[in-house]
């Protein structure tokens, strides 16, 4: 599936699966089996993250509604943090950090990659914001037909 | 799949007098912003579509990146560090940065992130010439 074509119903499967897979992957940290079972999660949990991260590219999110980026925001605002605890507790206890390091850095680095889109859909939600960066590009002075590229 | 395609242009840090209102409000509190952007351009120079984990702003035709800005005073990565803003100016093939802003590391603000970064983005556009 391309990201061109991707649905918003796919993507919010998509969005779900990950909260699951953070939900899980915690309480596996938390067990004894945590090096086995915590690396099982985290391996599926890093690879559904880039999964989601690569088809929420900005053409897709420009062909959804604002209600749809909305929606989709809530539910990205709801991950996150999640995932950011999953990754500061294991990287808390140095046993499971030697143990589940990789995964986490990877869970990590897609964290932040995520928290990138949704910044981004967040700014595209608000017109101020919007008007504000035409301003700044009007600024440059760089004539009518760079400014005439520029919104909405 | 062929190779990727590496997009080359040039970059033009003075040019914004919004982006250069900013770059001297920060170098006040963090000394050495100036070469922590002037890494990140450096980058996007050679390939301004991928480089530091750009993403394209919606609704901007695809001129408008956002890029990461490690902040070398605060010591942590990217993670926290700077957002910087560019348009690029297709005709003549030239990133401008515009806008700049430092990032929370807490996940949970957003609403009140977007309106701090409108608030900056509003100053520098007053207090700029």
């Amino acid at each position: 599936m391309t990201a061109a074509c991707i649905t918003f119903e796919q993507i919010e499967d998509r969005t779900d699966n990950s909260l699951v897979l953070a939900i899980w992957a915690k309480r596996a940290s938390e067990t004894a089996l945590a090096a086995v079972v915590g690396n099982m999660f985290l391996a599926i949990l890093s690879a559904n993250l880039k999964g989601l991260h690569g088809v929420l590219t900005t053409e897709a999110l420009e062909k959804f509604s604002p209600d749809q980026l909305k929606e989709l925001s809530v539910k990205l605002k709801e991950l996150m943090p999640r995932f950011t605890r999953l990754c500061s507790e294991i990287e808390s206890s140095d046993m499971k950090k030697i143990l589940l390091q990789n995964l986490v850095s990877s869970v990590s680095e897609s964290t932040e990659d995520l928290d990138s889109v949704l910044e981004n859909i967040n700014f595209s939600l608000r017109p101020d914001f919007q008007d504000a960066i035409s301003s700044a590009i009007d600024r440059l002075r760089l004539g009518a037909e760079a400014s005439a590229t520029v919104p909405r | 799949m062929g190779p990727k395609q590496v997009q080359q242009c040039l970059v033009d840090y003075r040019r914004s007098p919004t982006f250069g209102y900013l770059l001297e409000k920060y170098k006040k509190l963090f000394p050495h912003i100036e070469n922590d952007v002037a890494a990140t351009l450096s980058d996007a120079r050679l390939n301004y579509r991928p480089a530091r984990h750009a993403r394209a702003m919606l609704h901007f035709n695809g001129t408008v990146f956002k890029y990461r800005v490690m902040c070398s005073d605060q010591g942590r990565g990217t993670r926290g560090g700077f957002r910087l803003i560019a348009f690029y100016d297709q005709t003549t093939n030239t990133l401008y940065p515009i806008f700049m802003y430092p990032k929370s590391e807490k996940a949970d603000i957003e609403d009140e992130e977007v309106d701090r970064c409108l608030t900056e983005l509003q100053e520098a556009l007053t207090n700029s010439n």
